[in-house]
């Protein structure tokens, strides 16, 4: 496992945490604008996802890349996590990752 | 007026003369000269001047007890001789006064005019009735009326029936009457119309059967009055409700009445179910939504069904969604949480309530389609119910299945192994009542099978599972018994299918694909421990009654839920 660059779990609140760092995010689709897909995080921010290919509405895509604003991302690897997915479990590992278990993760 | 006193009987008290005390009198001749020649005391005349005063001024504070109690007035005749002051002739004269009657003061009420015993009772609200109130009058309205009911009890054959009142202030009172008060009321008594209600008696309400918020309850008799009082129209309301959100019922009592409101989204057909007495009864289950995102089962019984179930049906069946308001529903948590009917039940379907209103407009913009959680179901998310969860270790560490009873945990756990030999066992296929018997048969001579609590023979036998399954976790490792059903959930298929694949198919290729796709799968076993004597040893049983594949979300907001409680 290449653990040279690890991606910090980030939902809407934490992203601007990291700016410039790598960080993965789940969204889900609201919009495709030609290579830029505008998704909602788990915990209800509207995030930008730059270089991303068109990917169904309202499914949920895993995004692993760099934070590059308060609300963006620029995409290097976009999975697609099809229509059923929990954003709450999600949300809340994003909290605990980046907080009280932060030890625990890369 | 001169009446002769036979005393009855005297005691002397004082040496400083004779002291006569009256204890009875009775008058034995109405009219009657004066005999022989009284005279007074000297102390008597400002006493007796004192005491007639007094007398009529009515100056009393104390209240006398009406109503109930009887206000008959006692009077009491007294005598008190006046000396007149020039006797026309020369014998003195008296001429006694008897004093008037003496009456109870009249009984005074915060405001108003003091009141006589016979005007009609001043009209106060349901809520200040009380057993010590006094003369009272009610004017409300008919909210239910039940059945006369007859009994039959050491006194006697009864009959007993009653009805629910409602007044302006939203207070709520049960009325019964019994027996030959029931003949005088219960044609009177309407249900939606207005009465004025007095001289009943008040007394503690059966909690049992009255939901009514009241701790009393009106008795009616002979002497009561129940006027219909035909002009009141719109002061009092025709029912009061106190709608619970389905929500809320998750956390309610069992057996606790409420009352709630909702859409019926669907309506099953009615089943006949044999009770406890042996009566039959009809049953219907319908559901209820509302806008707090969860779903109820209301079952109807009895007429119910066939009344109110019947008009829901066929609203549902046209494509309409009525409301449902359920006046006092019984809670019931045999399976999550339902709400029942019962006999002081009311339904009333698309009723004039804003709460109605309110509900077509959501169900009508969106609320139709909105998801639903069912608070009647059993399968709730794990962290929700209350269940015990265990790590295999903490089972031995623990000592579980040690004490008096089983004990009952869930544990999340990896089969690592399942038994080949003797999965299954041959059972009883026979029904005793609504199960089947599943008692293990044994084959006899002549190729059949034959059960020694059924005591009958037969050619074709059950199937059902005995599985001795690993399982493991991240503590440790045990073993654990699936019967049928966890056995089904483990493996996939039927007992059944399973024995013919192996014994009669001798199928080398997919009985042990079958066995091997079942490992490695993580479940969430819910087991009953208990410690067994075998032979002369104790052994602590594990049964694996129920195996439920993870479900990756609910067990994520189960831990979620886990770590934040641990971590404080």
């Amino acid at each position: 496992m290449d653990t040279s660059s690890p991606a910090v779990f980030v939902n809407g609140e934490i992203l601007k945490m990291y700016l410039g760092r790598r960080v993965r995010a789940v969204v889900q689709v609201m919009r495709n604008e030609g290579g830029v897909i505008i998704g909602q995080s788990t915990d209800g921010y509207q995030l930008t996802i730059k270089g991303a290919q068109s990917l169904p509405l309202s499914h949920f895509v895993e995004v692993i890349g760099v934070a590059d604003g308060n609300q963006s991302i620029r995409a290097e690897i976009c999975t697609d996590f099809g229509d059923n997915f929990d954003t709450v479990s999600y949300n809340g590992l994003c909290q605990l990752a980046n907080g009280k278990f932060k030890n625990l993760f890369l | 007026m001169n009446r002769e006193l036979l005393v009855k009987n005297r005691q002397k008290l004082s040496r400083r003369g004779r002291i006569i005390i009256i204890l009875n009198m009775e008058v034995i001749i109405p009219e009657c000269e004066i005999i022989g020649n009284p005279s007074l005391p000297p102390e008597a005349e400002p006493v007796s001047q004192n005491v007639s005063s007094t007398n009529n001024s009515g100056s009393f504070t104390r209240e006398t007890l009406n109503g109930s109690a009887g206000s008959d007035s006692n009077s009491v005749a007294r005598l008190v001789s006046k000396s007149s002051a020039n006797p026309a002739n020369g014998a003195p004269s008296f001429p006694p006064t008897i004093q008037p009657s003496y009456k109870p003061p009249p009984m005074y009420k915060n405001r108003g005019a003091i009141m006589k015993n016979e005007a009609p009772a001043r009209i106060i609200p349901i809520a200040a009735l009380n057993p010590y109130q006094g003369r009272w009058a009610i004017k409300a309205r008919v909210t239910a009326k039940g059945d006369i009911r007859r009994y039959n009890n050491a006194k006697g054959d009864g009959k007993v029936f009653s009805f629910d009142l409602l007044d302006s202030d939203g207070g709520e009172i049960r009325v019964t009457c019994f027996n030959s008060v029931v003949d005088r009321f219960y044609e009177v008594v309407e249900v939606g119309k207005v009465y004025v209600m007095s001289k009943g008696s008040l007394k503690p309400a059966k909690k049992n059967f009255n939901h009514l918020n009241n701790e009393w309850e009106i008795f009616l008799e002979a002497a009561s009055t129940v006027e219909p009082c035909p002009d009141e129209n719109d002061s009092i309301p025709t029912q009061q409700f106190n709608f619970r959100p389905i929500s809320e019922i998750e956390n309610a009592e069992n057996n606790s009445i409420l009352d709630i409101i909702g859409i019926v989204t669907s309506v099953n057909p009615s089943v006949t179910i044999l009770r406890k007495n042996g009566m039959e009864t009809q049953r219907r289950i319908m559901n209820l939504k509302d806008e707090s995102g969860k779903s109820v089962e209301l079952t109807l019984w009895g007429e119910f069904c066939n009344k109110e179930g019947s008009q829901l049906q066929e609203a549902l069946d046209s494509g309409f969604f009525p409301v449902l308001a359920v006046k006092a529903g019984k809670v019931n948590d045999f399976s999550g949480k339902s709400v029942g009917t019962i006999s002081s039940t009311q339904l009333f379907m698309n009723p004039n309530l804003p709460e109605a209103d309110r509900l077509k407009v959501w169900f009508d913009g969106g609320g139709k389609n909105a998801a639903s959680q069912s608070i009647s179901k059993d399968v709730m998310p794990a962290f929700s119910q209350n269940l015990i969860r265990k790590t295999i270790s903490q089972i031995k560490d623990e000592g579980l299945g040690r004490g008096e009873r089983p004990d009952w945990v869930t544990v999340k756990a990896t089969v690592s192994f399942i038994k080949a030999d003797n999965f299954c066992y041959t059972a009883c296929p026979l029904m005793i009542g609504d199960r089947q018997c599943n008692k293990k048969v044994t084959k006899v001579a002549g190729g059949n099978w034959c059960c020694d609590r059924c005591d009958k023979e037969f050619e074709e036998c059950d199937y059902r599972y005995l599985l001795q399954v690993q399982v493991q976790d991240h503590t440790g490792l045990t073993w654990v018994t699936a019967f049928q059903e966890s056995g089904e959930d483990i493996l996939g298929c039927s007992a059944k299918e399973l024995y013919k694949l192996k014994y009669e198919e001798n199928d080398d290729i997919r009985f042990p694909e079958i066995m091997r796709r079942s490992l490695f799968e993580q479940y969430l076993f819910r087991l009953k421990i208990k410690e067994e004597l075998y032979g002369d040893e104790q052994k602590v049983k594990i049964t694996a009654v129920k195996a439920e594949k993870v479900n990756p979300s609910m067990e994520s907001r189960y831990l979620l839920d886990l770590i934040g409680r641990h971590s404080v």
